[in-house]
This record gives C-alpha cells, structure tokens and sequence, in this order.
C-alpha cells in the first residue's frame, strides 16, 4: 500500500488526473463488460427459459432483476463518486495548505512550516563533506535555491542553475508533483524574505545603534522639519526625551532659523557628488529651560535621486572647549604677564626717571631762575604722568577679567569712531589716515567696546612706526573675506618688522618703540582677538610698512543680540 | 644734544633712547660741573664718539635697534675704545639676568665699570660716576 502511495505521490498532478480518469473509465469499462456478459448470457437463457416457462415468466424475472441492476448500477456511481472525491482531495488539499501559508505570509509571519514533499540533503546523496558550502547542512531551502554552491559545471546563482539542477540526482530524488515544486517557490521566497529581513533589521539595528551611540548629537527631520531622529546626545544636552520631540518639535525649537536657511546652500560639487549644507560652526542649541549650550554644528541636507527626505544636523558641545581654552588663554596671558614683568618694571622705571627728571630740572631751572628749564622739566612732568596712565590702563585692560558685552553694532560705524579720535595725532605728523568701510555689512554682533580699543591700538602704533620723513598712509579697511568673516585690516607704510621681531611681538611684552613702549598694547589686541575666537594676522616687510589683520567669525544672529 | 665744553671738564656721553632721561642724567652731571652730550641710540654715540672720545659713557641697556649689549661689546672689542670707563644704567632685574662673565670671558675685558640703577638717585649717580673716574685712574672732578 505504502509502495503504491509512494508511487502516487511521485506522478505529477496531469499523472493523476490521467489515472484517476483512467481508473473511472476502466471502472466504466468493467460495468459495462458485466452488464453486456449478464445481458447476453441473460438473452440465452431466456431463449431457453421461454420455452419453458413461458413469456410472462420471463418478464416476471426481467422485472426481478431490475433493480438487482440499478442497484448496481448506483453503487458503481457511488463508488466513482467516492473515489473522484477521495482523489480530489487529494489534488486541493496542498493548494488549500499552500493558500493559507500564503496568506499567513502575507500577514507578515515568515515563521511558517512549508513541508511539502520529500526534504533531500544533498549532501548526504552525493557524499559531499565540503562544510565551507551554503547549502551543507542547509535544512531550510533546498541546494538549488542557495547561490555559490561549488557544484562543477554548475551556475553560481539560482535561478541561473536551475537548468542544469533539474537534471541532478538530488533534485530528482526530491521532484514531488507541481504542488511540492509551487511550495518549493514558496519556501524559497519565505526564505529569501526571512534573511533580508534579518539583513534588513541587522542594518536597521546596526544604524540606530550608531546614531544612538554618536559621542555627536544628531538630529534629522523630514522635508517639512518635523523631527524623526533624536539621539541620545541630544536628549542629554537639550534636557528633552525622544518620545517629547520625535513628530513633535521642528528645528525652530532647537535652533536659531538663519542656521537652518544655510542647509540649503550649496557644501560640495565635484561633479559626482553635490551636497547641500553648511559646514560645521560654533552655535547654540536651545534646552529645554530656555538655556542656550554653545555647541559646534554642521547640517546636510538629504537628497534621495535628486529629491529632497529631509535634512540632519550634527553637533556636539563646546562648553569644555571653551573653558579650556578661556583658561589656555588666561594662563598665557599670565604667563606672559609673568615672564614680562621685568619689561614692565623697566618701562616704570624709565617713567620714574621721567618724573624725577622733570622735578629736577624744573627745580634747578627754579634755583636758577631759568625759565627754559622750568619749561623742561614741566613738560616732562606732564608727558610721563600721560604714559604712566596709559600704561596703567593697558596693564588693567590685559589682567582684568572682563566678560565680553556682544551686541549689534556697526563694524563700519566703529573704525570710523577711532579713526576720528586718531585723526588729530596723524595730521600732528602729517599722516594720511584712510579709512575704507564695508557696504555689505550692516551690523553685526561683537564687542564694540573691546575693538575699539584694539583698533585704537593698532591705528596707534601704525602711526608711530612712519618715520617722519616719510610721506604717510594709514588705511584702516572692513571687510568680509571669503569664508565670511568679519575682517578689520590697517595697513601703514611705516618702518616694518623684520622677522624676528615679527615673531617677538605677540610673545611677550616686546616693543620696538623702547622705553616709549611696553609692547602690552599688542598683547591687549591679541587677548581681544583670541576672546572673539578670532585671528590676528600680522605681515610685515622692513621698510616697507606692516599690515595687522583681525579676522572674527561673523555672527549674524547666532549670538543672542 | 651738543652740551657746551669747558676746557678741562671731564666729558661724558650719556647714551639712552628715551631724551626725558638723557636730558635728567645730563642736568645732574652738568650740575657737578661735567661737560655732557647725548645720544637717543648706540649708532648715535657711536657717531658722536668718533669725533670726541669721552672719559666716561653712560649706557642703557634696554634699547630699540642695536641695544646696550651690543653696544658694550663693540666697545670693548675695540682696542682704542676698550679703555673708556663705562656705566651701565639700568634696573636690578637687567643686570642679574646678563651673563657678564661670559661676556667678559669672551672679550678679555672687565665687567661694566659701574651700574646704576632705575630710578635714578641724583646722588648715587653722582657717587658711582666719581668712583668709576677714580678707579680708572681718570684724575677726580668735583664741582
């Protein structure tokens, strides 16, 4: 029976259904033999039995085994039926399965047992040991759906293979009927949804592990700004939690909007790659009791095939970063405070001397009665009483711990301010002082107080380094460079600095004006500078002028006003 | 500044960048009787010295351009100038920090004959410069 069923089960389904007509037709056929042999031996005897009992006997006895025959009859369409029926079960019942492991599939569960027909180990069938192959030990799908199998001859990739697979023993000792091969597609399909899948979750896992665990903050909206990721870090600095933010907040509840209007602009265009964004800047990021964390960000826009999906920004936080470097900057300066104070002692002396000077000649020139000397000595008095109060206010204005006052002001309108107080002392010694605005820039945020008084300190020097027989020129220029800072340049054609003293000059307290200076101007110009974060360039040819060059990163409203 | 000369004076040459101390210096010396010029660099006095060598110099150390180093060296590489007496005016800081005995190894020379410290005592100035005089064996001027 099991040899028959085997047997069965092998034929493919046009097998079957020629068998199961085959086997109605023959069951037909025998019907139809008996009742024909019944029919004429029956017709026989009649001949016989009329002439023995006569015709009503013989119609008694027709009448007898009618229903002997319909009988029969019925019970052989019974049985067909029957049979049919059984066989055609047979033929839905896997398509019913198959329908609702279908369906199950569809509604997303992949964990479905699809055991159709008989599971071959390849393998095991042709003595195959190589370990290193996917389909060895492979229970899941059969050999001719897993790529790379190292079988010789053969294509590397399904479906490629198929062909020639066909034709091998193992998928001859598994071939089932069309229903097994359907569920074979079947399971290969639920298979290959399974492991990308799993592919896809690996990499979706892999990603939302890395956005999670950036040592940066990231946070990316949709193209309309609604925020969708919203990491760790930035749930740390903001104070916010993720589920408060994500489809929530846009990035107005972060970030300033001029920020974000920059993410449109072009980052990078090397003819492969276009990029829209702005690179990474100091800014601040808005938490959630109002505060504001300085951070250093940059922001992408994201473009699938040309399309905008949205936009990410990436930031992390300054505030260490600036307190390290406020105290970089403090202990240099004291530093040099320190390695300096013999300089300043120096100059103090020199001073001292001044107004001793003075005191003595003018009282000479009063013992004497010589008004001359008198005149002398007064005017010494005078002098050095203006530079020790000009040194006392660069030596507060250098150690003192003065917070910067950002506000708007115009960059234009303050070289003006100090080349008007300037004015006087260049036309005293005949110098031309220039002065070059910038049209583009309004305003913007600085300390107005402090670079006042750092430009007044470069015009300052800029117009003691002419020497007097020299036809003077001091253009004092604002601008903004190409990577949009703010710039403030003096330009002199004074004596110049070689090298040497180039290098001296934002060292220490170094002057090349001798006892007239300390050299701490500079140093307060530098600390000014290095406090805005920005840059103080200086270059300078001996005997042909020097050119000081302050560079600050242009706030336009990244600072609250 | 060419100071007016008396036969017989000593001659000093008072070397600083800054004129308000020249002209100081120069006020107490000539009070004292000296005859006193004034130069506000070293290539100034150097100038001046080839026209008149002075019995004494008086020298500041921290000055712009060729400073009172540079200048006490050439001066006392130089045989004909070797000899002259020289002070050095500055501050107490100036004079620990310079190695003058490697100087001194170098040129063969004596140390700065005298210092005089800042702020300048009339006074002491006066003290050190009749000292140095008497020690180089220039003959002693008092006023």
């Amino acid at each position: 029976m099991d040899t028959l069923r085997t047997f069965y089960r092998k034929l493919n389904l046009q097998s079957r259904i020629l068998l199961i007509t085959m086997s109605i037709l023959f069951l037909w056929g025998l019907f139809c033999f008996l009742g024909f042999r019944w029919v004429v031996s029956d017709l026989q005897s009649k001949q016989t039995f009329e002439h023995s009992i006569g015709d009503e006997a013989f119609h008694q006895h027709l009448q007898k085994i009618r229903p002997i025959f319909f009988a029969s009859l019925g019970s052989l369409i019974f049985v067909s039926s029957v049979f049919a029926l059984r066989l055609s079960k047979d033929l839905t019942k896997p398509v019913v399965r198959l329908t609702d492991l279908a369906d199950e599939i569809s509604q997303g569960n992949l964990d479905v047992d699809i055991a159709f027909g008989q599971h071959v180990n390849c393998w095991e069938i042709k003595h195959c040991r190589k370990e290193e192959c996917a389909a060895y030990e492979n229970r899941e799908v059969q050999c001719w759906f897993v790529d790379g199998t190292p079988c010789e001859g053969y294509e590397p990739r399904f479906p490629q293979k198929l062909g020639q697979c066909r034709q091998c023993e193992v998928y001859q000792a598994h071939r089932g009927d069309e229903i097994v091969q359907l569920a074979d597609s079947f399971k290969h399909m639920a298979y290959k949804l399974k492991t990308s899948q799993k592919d896809l979750k690996g990499a979706y896992n892999l990603q939302q592990c890395l956005i999670e665990n950036s040592f940066d903050g990231i946070i990316a909206s949709d193209m309309n700004g609604v925020i969708l990721i919203f990491n760790r870090v930035a749930e740390q600095l903001t104070g916010f939690q993720d589920d408060e933010v994500v489809g929530k907040k846009t990035w107005r509840n972060f970030f300033y909007p001029d920020l974000l209007e920059e993410i449109h602009k072009p980052l990078l265009d090397d003819g492969s790659t276009v990029l829209q964004g702005f690179p990474p800047r100091e800014s601040v990021i808005f938490r959630r009791d109002g505060s504001l964390v300085p951070v250093w960000v940059g922001g992408v826009s994201l473009t699938v095939k040309e399309q905008d999906v949205g936009k990410v920004v990436f930031f992390y936080d300054i505030r260490e970063v600036k307190r390290l470097r406020q105290n970089l900057i403090d202990s240099e300066r004291m530093a040099a405070v320190g390695q300096t104070v013999a300089s300043i002692s120096h100059s103090i002396k020199n001073i001292l001397d001044g107004l001793r000077g003075g005191v003595y000649i003018h009282q000479h020139g009063q013992e004497q009665n010589d008004q001359e000397k008198k005149n002398l000595g007064w005017e010494m008095i005078h002098k050095n009483i203006d530079i020790i109060s000009e040194l006392v206010i660069d030596l507060l204005n250098y150690s003192k711990e003065r917070q910067l006052e950002f506000q708007r002001y115009s960059p234009n309108k303050l070289t003006k301010e100090v080349c008007m107080i300037m004015e006087r002392k260049a036309e005293s010694k005949n110098i031309q002082l220039i002065h070059r605005g910038d049209d583009q820039t309004r305003e913007a945020i600085f300390d107005p107080y402090a670079m006042h008084q750092c430009l007044l300190n470069i015009v300052s020097n800029a117009i003691d380094a002419i020497p007097p027989d020299r036809q003077g020129r001091v253009e004092v220029t604002t601008f903004r460079d190409e990577q949009n800072r703010l710039c403030f340049r003096v330009r002199d054609n004074g004596t110049g600095m070689s090298r040497e003293i180039k290098d001296k000059i934002l060292k220490g307290m170094f002057s090349t004006k001798g006892s007239k200076g300390t050299g701490l101007g500079l140093l307060v110009v530098q600390k000014i500078v290095q406090e805005h974060q920005g840059e103080l360039e200086i270059d300078s040819k001996k005997g042909e002028g020097s050119e000081f060059l302050i560079s600050l990163p242009y706030l336009a409203s990244t600072f609250p006003a | 500044m060419e100071q007016q000369d008396v036969v017989g004076r000593k001659h000093v040459l008072v070397i600083d960048d800054e004129p308000d101390i020249s002209s100081y210096i120069a006020s107490i010396l000539e009070g004292s009787q000296y005859s006193v010029q004034t130069a506000n660099s070293a290539m100034e006095g150097e100038t001046i010295m080839r026209n008149r060598r002075p019995d004494l110099i008086l020298l500041d150390l921290m000055m712009p351009g060729r400073t009172g180093i540079q200048f006490f060296v050439r001066l006392k590489g130089n045989d004909e100038t070797k000899d002259i007496p020289l002070i050095m005016v500055t501050g107490i800081k100036d004079k620990l920090n310079i190695d003058w005995q490697e100087i001194v190894s170098k040129l063969k020379a004596r140390v700065p004959d005298g210092f005089v410290e800042k702020p300048i005592e009339p006074v002491h100035l006066m003290n050190v410069v009749e000292d140095v005089l008497t020690q180089t064996g220039q003959p002693e001027q008092r006023a």
